[in-house]
């Protein structure tokens, strides 16, 4: 059924796990809903980047049949009490239908106590529910792609109490946290494997093109959609031009940077796009050999 | 004290703009006189400099603090570096000037502040007290000063914060104009437009990654403008450029790709067992070399400043 992603394991953990555990369920996004994404970075980069989990999530419902409209309500370095303290201005005072929030990664960053974590996230929810806005409750992503780290494990705590949260609070709970552990454990990455450790992440917070995909499933998932419809949402985000920008992480010289941007210059057009090119071709004969093995690779069950 | 450099063509662009550049940089000097007067190194062995700048500051080892280090390791120099990145707006690195930078008494202190103070909306009247009460209280303090002109906030000047940055900039001239302050000024506005970037262009970003982060084009035009205003010469200049051509796993780029094509790259560095970023650096090297083969000329003649 889902031949097109055995080839790329990472982001079909989330379908496989909806096809082992699920049921088809009612969407709970309605079309012509409006949707505030409540975070930090990671949301205003969500919301910014053409690839950005937010972006992902509009595009995969809007196949789908449900237009949305979003609310950008990420500001970079946020923890839950300056979320708290904006959440009238940038999300109650805007009507939307629905709030998913994302918090916790600068809490732990900022040494946020665990308990005013709680006051806070409380505080947040409950503020949302009386103006009647539903609220979806993400968990915080990684901090850095090993779970052994101190940083995640200090985390822990932290999204155990908002999966009890969404629990009490009776809210629709994307699991990402857990998402993403699967995933880079699938991926045979984590910073001790020469993989490295930014097979989601750009340098272990921040999503790049993979991470965005497990938090935009993740969260389509949470929202209803069923593995078909999964499966539409991800096909339709697949083969958008140019909508990652893929670091090389210092991978070249400046002379080769100069070869690359000369020739970009000659064809008067972005360095990116020439480099994108590049890649296209050179990827190109090793795609059969990629099809191929993939078609014999096991598929991994999450949750 | 200012250097501040024209283009004699407009119409130069991208790479070849960094050996205009120096072109530029070297005749500066040139004129001002012959070798016999031309500046000294004002740094001397050992000296410890800090660098104080905003967001656009990078720690990055790629990023012109790191390239300044090196520039003068080439000439022989050996300098530490105190590297305060990250540091805010001009009020917030005036108030943590004495704890993050004074209190460790480097011999030199070279300011880049802009961005920031642009986001933050610091007027000019209030930019240009923050930088002169900082270079004040470092002068006192007995560390050597050297202001950098603001870098872009996003590199279309036509934009409010296009023209915030312009602004302090005109101020920082002012000031190093009245009151002597060593600034290296970096022209970044007619840089961008020399390498066919700013407004309505196709180029996209040409000399930062996301409109404030200096690429690698960027960082080596601010570095060399560093370097100058510390006193290196041309030849001085041209060997610290040299320096920093071949090293290896240095650079960054951004491909822009479809999901699809990343995917693929990925599951290919997962067969391999490595990064996709690895991958990539790798493919692009490779695919730069064949075009090389057919098209020798590509590389730009760096011989062609001397």
């Amino acid at each position: 059924m889902f031949n097109t992603f055995k080839l790329f394991s990472i982001v079909g953990i989330a379908l496989v796990a909806w096809e082992t555990n699920g049921q088809a369920q009612n969407i709970l996004i309605k079309d012509g809903q409006k949707i505030a994404f409540l975070g930090d970075s990671i949301t205003a980069q969500g919301v910014e980047h053409p690839s950005g989990y937010v972006q992902l999530v509009v595009l995969g419902l809007k196949v789908n049949g449900i237009k949305v409209t979003i609310i950008g309500a990420g500001v970079g370095g946020n923890k839950s009490n300056q979320m708290l303290a904006r959440e009238d201005a940038d999300v109650i005072d805007q009507k939307p239908d629905w709030m998913t929030i994302s918090c916790g990664v600068n809490d732990i960053y900022g040494q946020l106590a665990l308990n005013l974590y709680r006051q806070n996230m409380i505080h947040i929810i409950d503020k949302a529910q009386a103006a009647n806005i539903k609220v979806i409750i993400l968990t915080a992503t990684m901090i850095t792609e090993d779970q052994s780290a101190e940083l995640n494990q200090k985390l822990i705590p932290y999204n155990s109490f908002l999966r009890q949260l969404a629990k009490d609070k009776k809210c629709p709970l994307a699991d990402l946290n857990a998402d993403m552990q699967a995933a880079v454990l699938a991926s045979g990455g984590g910073p001790k494997t020469r993989r490295g450790g930014s097979i989601l992440t750009n340098g272990g917070v921040h999503m790049n093109a993979l991470g965005d995909q497990v938090m935009a499933i993740g969260l389509l998932k949470t929202m209803g959609l069923n593995a078909d419809q999964l499966q539409k949402a991800q096909e339709s985000w697949l083969d958008l031009p140019k909508i990652c920008e893929v670091d090389l992480n210092g991978g070249l010289t400046v002379r080769q940077l100069q070869q690359l941007d000369a020739l970009a210059v000659k064809q008067n057009r972005p360095t990116s796009e020439l480099l994108g090119e590049l890649v296209a071709k050179s990827l190109a004969p090793a795609l059969p050999v990629l099809e191929s093995s993939a078609s014999g690779e096991k598929r991994v069950d999450v949750h | 004290m200012t250097n501040r450099n024209c283009f004699p063509n407009q119409q130069v662009i991208a790479w070849a703009l960094l050996t205009v550049w120096t072109i530029a940089l070297c005749s500066t000097q040139e004129t001002t006189g012959n070798d016999d007067k031309m500046p000294e190194v004002s740094i001397e062995n050992g000296q410890k400099i800090a660098f104080l700048g905003d967001y656009a500051t990078t720690e990055n080892h790629d990023g012109y603090p790191f390239q300044v280090i090196r520039g003068l390791e080439a000439n022989g120099i050996n300098a530490s570096l105190l590297l305060i990145a990250g540091a805010g707006s001009s009020d917030q690195m005036l108030a943590k000037l004495n704890q993050s930078v004074l209190v460790k008494q480097p011999d030199w202190l070279i300011i880049n502040c802009g961005a920031s103070a642009a986001w933050a909306q610091r007027s000019a009247d209030q930019y240009q007290r923050d930088i002169n009460q900082m270079v004040e209280k470092a002068q006192a303090a007995g560390t050597k000063v050297m202001l950098t002109t603001a870098n872009p906030a996003g590199e279309d000047p036509d934009t409010h914060y296009g023209r915030a940055i312009a602004a302090y900039n005109e101020r920082l001239r002012e000031l190093a104009k009245e009151k002597k302050y060593r600034l290296a000024d970096v022209d970044m506005a007619s840089a961008i437009t020399a390498a066919g970037g700013g407004h309505d262009s196709h180029r996209g970003n040409v000399l930062t990654t996301d409109g404030v982060f200096l690429n690698t084009l960027g960082t080596q035009i601010m570095t060399l403008d560093i370097l100058k205003t510390l006193g290196l010469n041309p030849a001085q200049l041209q060997k610290a450029q040299d320096s920093w051509l071949d090293l290896t796993n240095f650079c960054s780029a951004k491909a822009s790709l479809t999901i699809r094509q990343y995917m693929q790259l990925d599951a290919l560095a997962a067969k391999q067992h490595r990064s996709a970023q690895e991958l990539l650096g790798e493919m692009t090297a490779k695919a730069l070399s064949a075009q090389s083969k057919d098209k020798p000329e590509l590389p730009p003649n760096r011989n062609s400043t001397k």
